[in-house]
């Protein structure tokens, strides 16, 4: 009995010394960190964290005073500017829930091989953790900002790109992501945010104008190295040749010729607009007599959620019409993402030498040196098929005049 | 009564000790082809292992209530029948430490970081020289309870990062990979599979020795069976180059599970499942470690020697190496040692003892019959 005593106590006492307690971290003793800015100052990095306050450590009353803290330090590596905050800062950063790392542009532009490494490797960081680009700016310009709703501009921003899928301006990726494209020699485009100035509204406010964030767009990456920028409506292309492209908006315009029966008993205007609910993209590259070429096949089915021109929609021959033209509009956004792809940046952001590598892997060898080189004047065949699926809770827009004689053939 | 061990457990062992090494540093994706087509040298290597491991399975058919270190003393005479029952107890033992090093190294890396490695080590022994202790039965009774828990908590885990799989990541299908290199991959990887040595180990304690062959077939396609799925759903997930670059490739694919915002950073659970496994693993090597140096020394199972020496041993051997270095990272450096072990004790041993058998069948039976 005696001995069965001190073998549970022994027990009993090393379950409590391995029950995480020795690597416990207080809350009151780390500075929990939203949002990490990455810069250059010379040849050292300039670490800018956004720390959340605690609540409780606020003397004010809820909801006054700020609740994040800026904190910024230097060192040569990560790691050692991360710990050199703690020489002004009185709390160690936690980085276990830091939500977005942003990289200043001329970081971006030098390569970002060296810092990646920190944040895969340590235990703190996540994976999951966003990564983009301050386009045009250092990193640290473009925190601080808060423009919505959300408690801290860190997540602020964190919920900026996750609202990229109402438009597909723009894209989320995660330091996962990247590293699954980095590491198998694909090229990344990562998402990017500016400030830009707003008229302020609030007439409460001093200021005329207000700073906001905006994360249209997308930061080209070639290898670990920025070496553009996708605007919003070529990010649609992106993310349509991605196979990314939902809840998405399809704005065209159709001729006035569609509309020159209807009676107008108010104003139209120029553009259609199509919700996309369903997309799939197929991309192959076939081999046409010795040549590459890449076949993308793109099915839609979306919904005509604005129609500013004033179509008689109820008719089939119309639909059609629309449905073309949509389809017209998605074949633009490609091109122009694929154009700027080969002729700008000679670089291939899609994976395209991947669909290679998959149906011609022998062909993929002798040529996966010189693909950079070759990807530039691919040839490419696009066909899109739009099915246009809803048309909202009206029949007729409400600036033309019912066709009575079109009821009479519905009832 | 002599205790007695029931298939299904003997089963759950055997995939869960297999299992434990994939979930942790996933040796798989440093062999040969080192590309997309990994799974397919898993399930290759089922064949392989099915029939590198076929002698120790003849063997333990004809000698079906004596464990490896009694049949060898039969066949080579006590002195030179101890002697190689001496070198399996080192090497079951040389497993333990294995397996012991890489679950310390990796509860010091991913979770306890802060904690001393004499904590985490004394904390493990004490749980796995205390499972010993407790003899063949309750070891294999507990291994029944645990075994269903951990799988099931790898099963969900596989199921949960969904969200991220890019089946595109499989393709082109071997074509980037020779049938060399696919062969010598799937033979490579039957060499990290040890647990057969259970079955000759445990063998007297089964309680229907029938089922030998079904244990054997079983305990080679489940684990590995499991492990091809773990291997797919990882690099549909992660990315064969990402998973080469990662130490623990498994705690990499789940620290990037997000299931609809609602399932993430569940790291924890598989770490539940880490210790299981690891727990099962080194427990039983160091019990059959332990059964074969009391069976060498001629003693039962109320021998309180044997098991605190080999326990203590295992306690410095792994203190030792793991404060001196990383186990993960210069376990290259030792694979020769470990392949050479393999052949030697996997494969030429159970094949030369084969052949002592059949020269000595004859007389065998004469001695049995008398």
């Amino acid at each position: 009995m005696r001995y069965k005593s001190i073998i549970l106590s022994i027990i009993l006492i090393i379950a409590v010394l391995l029950s995480s307690c020795t690597s416990s971290q207080e809350i009151e003793d780390v500075g929990i960190v939203l949002a990490t800015g990455i810069d250059m100052e010379g040849d050292k990095y300039l670490l800018t964290h956004e720390v959340i306050v605690p609540k409780s450590s606020v003397s004010d009353k809820i909801g006054q005073g700020p609740n994040v803290q800026y904190v910024q330090s230097k060192g040569d590596t990560i790691i050692d500017a991360l710990r050199n905050a703690s020489l002004v800062f009185d709390k160690k950063l936690f980085l276990a829930h830091n939500r977005v790392i942003i990289l200043g542009e001329d970081l971006a532009k030098r390569g970002i091989g060296d810092i990646i490494n920190f944040y895969v490797s340590d235990v703190e960081p996540r994976e999951s953790t966003l990564l983009l680009v301050a386009k045009g700016s250092p990193a640290h310009e473009v925190m601080g900002i808060k423009g919505g709703l959300s408690d801290t501009p860190g997540k602020y921003l964190f919920d900026l790109l996750e609202n990229h899928r109402f438009n597909l301006k723009a894209r989320d990726l995660t330091l996962n992501e990247f590293l699954r494209y980095f590491l198998a020699g694909e090229n990344v485009v990562v998402s990017t945010v500016q400030k830009i100035e707003q008229k302020e509204i609030d007439k409460e406010e001093e200021k005329p104008n207000r700073t906001i964030l905006d994360v249209t767009g997308g930061a080209v990456f070639r290898k670990d190295r920025l070496i553009g920028y996708y605007t919003g409506d070529e990010m649609k292309g992106f993310n349509f040749l991605i196979d990314e492209f939902e809840n998405g908006l399809i704005i065209f315009k159709m001729s006035d010729e569609v509309v020159k029966d209807n009676k107008f008993v108010a104003r139209s205007g120029q553009y259609l607009v199509v919700e996309v609910k369903a997309s799939k993209t197929k991309s192959k590259v076939e081999l046409v007599e010795d040549k590459l070429l890449l076949k993308i096949d793109v099915n839609i089915e979306g919904v005509l959620i604005e129609d500013t021109k004033g179509l008689n929609i109820s008719s089939q021959a119309m639909l059609e019409a629309v449905r073309s033209a949509c389809a017209k509009k998605v074949e633009e956004y490609i091109v122009r993402t694929l154009e700027k792809s080969q002729k700008e940046f000679k670089t291939d952001t899609f994976s395209i030498g991947n669909l290679v590598h998959i149906s011609y892997p022998d062909l993929w060898k002798e040529i996966s040196d010189d693909w950079e080189s070759i990807f530039p004047d691919l040839d490419y065949k696009i066909n899109v098929k739009v099915d246009v699926i809803r048309v909202g809770l009206i029949n007729t827009p409400v600036n033309i005049e019912i066709d009575e004689e079109r009821l009479k053939e519905n009832k | 009564m002599k205790p007695t061990i029931t298939s299904r457990q003997l089963v759950a062992l055997m995939t869960t000790s297999r299992i434990a090494l994939a979930i942790s540093i996933m040796p798989t994706i440093n062999i040969p082809p080192h590309n997309q087509d990994t799974w397919i040298v898993v399930l290759l290597s089922i064949v392989y292992t099915h029939i590198l491991l076929a002698p120790l399975l003849f063997l333990a058919n004809r000698f079906k209530d004596q464990s490896m270190i009694g049949y060898l003393e039969v066949l080579y005479g006590k002195t030179i029948g101890r002697i190689i029952g001496c070198l399996y107890g080192l090497y079951f033992l040389t497993n333990a430490f294995n397996a012991s090093t890489l679950q310390s190294e990796l509860v010091s890396t991913s979770i306890l970081f802060d904690t001393p490695e004499y904590l985490i080590v004394i904390g493990m022994m004490i749980t796995c020289i205390y499972s010993v202790s407790r003899g063949v039965e309750a070891s294999l009774r507990s291994v029944e309870v645990l075994a269903p828990v951990a799988l099931g908590i790898i099963v969900i885990l596989l199921l949960f990062g969904i969200n991220n799989f890019k089946y595109y990541l499989l393709l082109p299908i071997l074509s980037d990979s020779s049938l060399i290199d696919v062969n010598l991959g799937a033979l490579e990887l039957s060499s990290f599979y040890s647990e057969m040595f259970y079955l000759t180990m445990l063998i007297p304690y089964l309680d229907d020795k029938d089922d030998i062959n079904k244990i054997y077939i079983k305990s080679i396609v489940y684990p590995l069976g499991l492990l091809a799925i773990i291997v797919i759903i990882c690099q549909i997930s992660l990315g064969v180059d990402h998973m080469e670059h990662s130490n623990f490739p498994f705690l990499l694919y789940v620290r990037s599970i997000d299931l609809f915002e609602l399932v993430e950073r569940i790291d924890s659970i598989a770490v539940v499942a880490w210790i299981m496994t690891s727990l099962i693993r080194v427990s039983a090597f160091l019990l059959i470690s332990v059964l074969a140096f009391r069976e060498i020394l001629e003693k039962d199972e109320r021998d309180k020697i044997i098991l605190p020496i080999l326990g203590l041993i295992l306690a410095i051997m792994t203190f030792w190496s793991i404060s001196s270095r990383s186990v993960i990272i210069y376990r290259g450096d030792y694979n020769l040692i470990r392949v050479i072990l393999f052949v030697g004790l996997t494969i030429v041993v159970p094949i030369l003892t084969c052949i002592v058998y059949f020269f000595r069948r004859k007389s065998l039976e004469d001695t049995l019959s008398q």
